[in-house]
């Protein structure tokens, strides 16, 4: 469905954009290039869509000052592998049960693609995606962030998330009291 | 979901290993409800952020809660009292042996001997418990009126009222006569029509003779029924009707709470809070 509107967004933006190149030069905030396939950009990113539907792509690399190089590379990496890639049946068959899996499920090349990230980059790719307006890419993420969540206690949650518990023991004590069935094992 | 990324705020050149709370957000979409409680604990951004309204809404939207139902719900008072079914609430008149009077009883009737409040007509009503002649099949016809007033008096003290699939369902383990526990049906309020839907024989070591508490407390899509027990400290048991075999699931329960809403929202959680008298 995301993908129909996304090639209809690509020859909308085709039409509009003279550009005779059929690639887009990115730059990372730290001055590093990536060439990324227009129609790939324009199909997985509402951001970058909007950019060369409006012409505000710069032919000398579009300046995308909130994404470091190594988030950069990794969404220019994600649009050529997608739009190398055919859905396949187990991605087309989910869309349409929406309401038993309401998020798609990664395809295997998309979780192997998260999967060998660091932390950190993953952290950065999910932030990236959240600002280039890549939904896919966003679920991809979000799924493999949440799977990290799952079965974990909240100091390991904290640990692997670099947060700071900001309650009192006494206050933790009194949630942790409230919400004791949750701390049940089924 | 396309509201969602509306909430996007400017990202920085680098998330320094820290998630800003808007992906949070996305990302806790993807957890189960029991799941997302324990990680409340975790900060307190955190707890705010799932508590909110809209991310509840959206969560039970995209059936991250299998426990979410619309449906209104009153508290319960404990098994002495009542139940609440349809938006009425139902208990039994008396509250002790001493309150009961033979001159209750009427020649040919079963005591009327619950009560209901409608809340919504804010309507009284009277209901018969269930009539012993029916159930004995007339076996006590030369009982004295005595006799048959002291079996109405152990009826009521071995019944409890619960709900099953919207019906008020009067559990009686009636070991006296017929070594059954009963599960009866309401189904007609004005008639007082009652209708024996389970009789369970001999049910088994896991319901003791002399319980007076055998609690119904659900009745599963596949026809098992789960029975809160006060024995001891407790007892959760599962009956199945296809083999006819009581199982117990769980000692040592203390309280039973129902969920009948959001696991999310605590506001909507029913408690049913049973004391098993230790």
């Amino acid at each position: 469905m995301e993908v129909d509107k996304g090639k209809g967004e690509a020859e909308e933006t085709r039409k509009v954009a003279e550009a005779d190149r059929d690639t887009v030069t990115l730059k990372s905030s730290d001055g590093k290039l990536f060439e990324v396939s227009k129609e790939a950009a324009a199909r997985l990113s509402t951001v970058l869509a909007g950019m060369i539907a409006g012409g505000s792509i710069d032919d000398n690399g579009t300046d995308l000052k909130q994404i470091g190089s190594e988030a950069l590379e990794n969404v220019v990496d994600y649009c050529n592998k997608h739009a190398n890639s055919i859905p396949s049946a187990a991605l087309i068959s989910s869309s349409i049960s929406f309401n038993t899996a309401p998020f798609k499920e990664p395809e295997e090349w998309e979780r192997k693609f998260v999967d060998r990230l660091s932390h950190d980059a993953l952290f950065d790719l999910v932030e990236a995606a959240n600002f280039l307006g890549m939904e896919r890419l966003l679920d991809v993420t979000c799924h493999k962030i949440s799977e990290m969540m799952k079965g974990k206690s909240p100091d390991q949650i904290r640990e692997v998330f670099n947060i700071k518990n900001d309650y009192t023991k006494e206050e933790l004590e009194e949630i942790r009291q409230e919400l004791a069935w949750a701390f049940y094992d089924d | 979901m396309e509201s969602r990324r509306n909430t996007r705020v400017a990202a920085t050149a680098t998330s320094h290993g820290v998630l800003p709370l808007d992906l949070v957000f996305d990302v806790l979409l993807r957890l189960s409800a029991k799941e997302i409680c324990r990680l409340r604990t975790v900060c307190r951004p955190w707890r705010s952020l799932t508590s909110d309204p809209a991310f509840i809404k959206l969560i039970v939207e995209l059936g991250g809660d299998p426990t979410a139902s619309p449906e209104l719900h009153f508290p319960r008072d404990d098994m002495h009292s009542g139940v609440v079914v349809g938006g009425a609430v139902y208990y039994f008149v008396v509250d002790s042996y001493d309150r009961f009077e033979m001159k209750d009883l009427e020649s040919d009737s079963a005591l009327d001997l619950i009560n209901s409040f409608d809340f919504e007509t804010e309507h009284w009503s009277t209901i018969r418990v269930p009539n012993l002649e029916d159930e004995d099949n007339g076996n006590h016809d030369d009982v004295g009126k005595g006799a048959k007033f002291h079996e109405y008096i152990d009826m009521w003290a071995k019944s409890v009222l619960a709900e099953l699939k919207g019906y008020l369902v009067l559990a009686h383990n009636n070991r006296r006569y017929s070594s059954s526990l009963d599960l009866w049906f309401l189904t007609n309020m004005e008639n007082s029509l009652w209708v024996k839907e389970y009789s369970i024989k001999d049910p088994g070591p896991a319901i003791p003779v002399h319980e007076e508490f055998v609690k119904p407390l659900l009745l599963l899509e596949d026809g098992r029924i789960v029975f809160f027990i006060i024995f001891f400290e407790g007892t959760l048991a599962m009956y199945d009707p296809m083999t006819k075999v009581f199982s117990v699931m769980k000692t040592g329960v203390r309280e039973v709470a129902l969920y009948t809403g959001s696991l999310l929202a605590e506001c909507s959680l029913s408690i049913q809070s049973i004391d098993a008298g230790v």
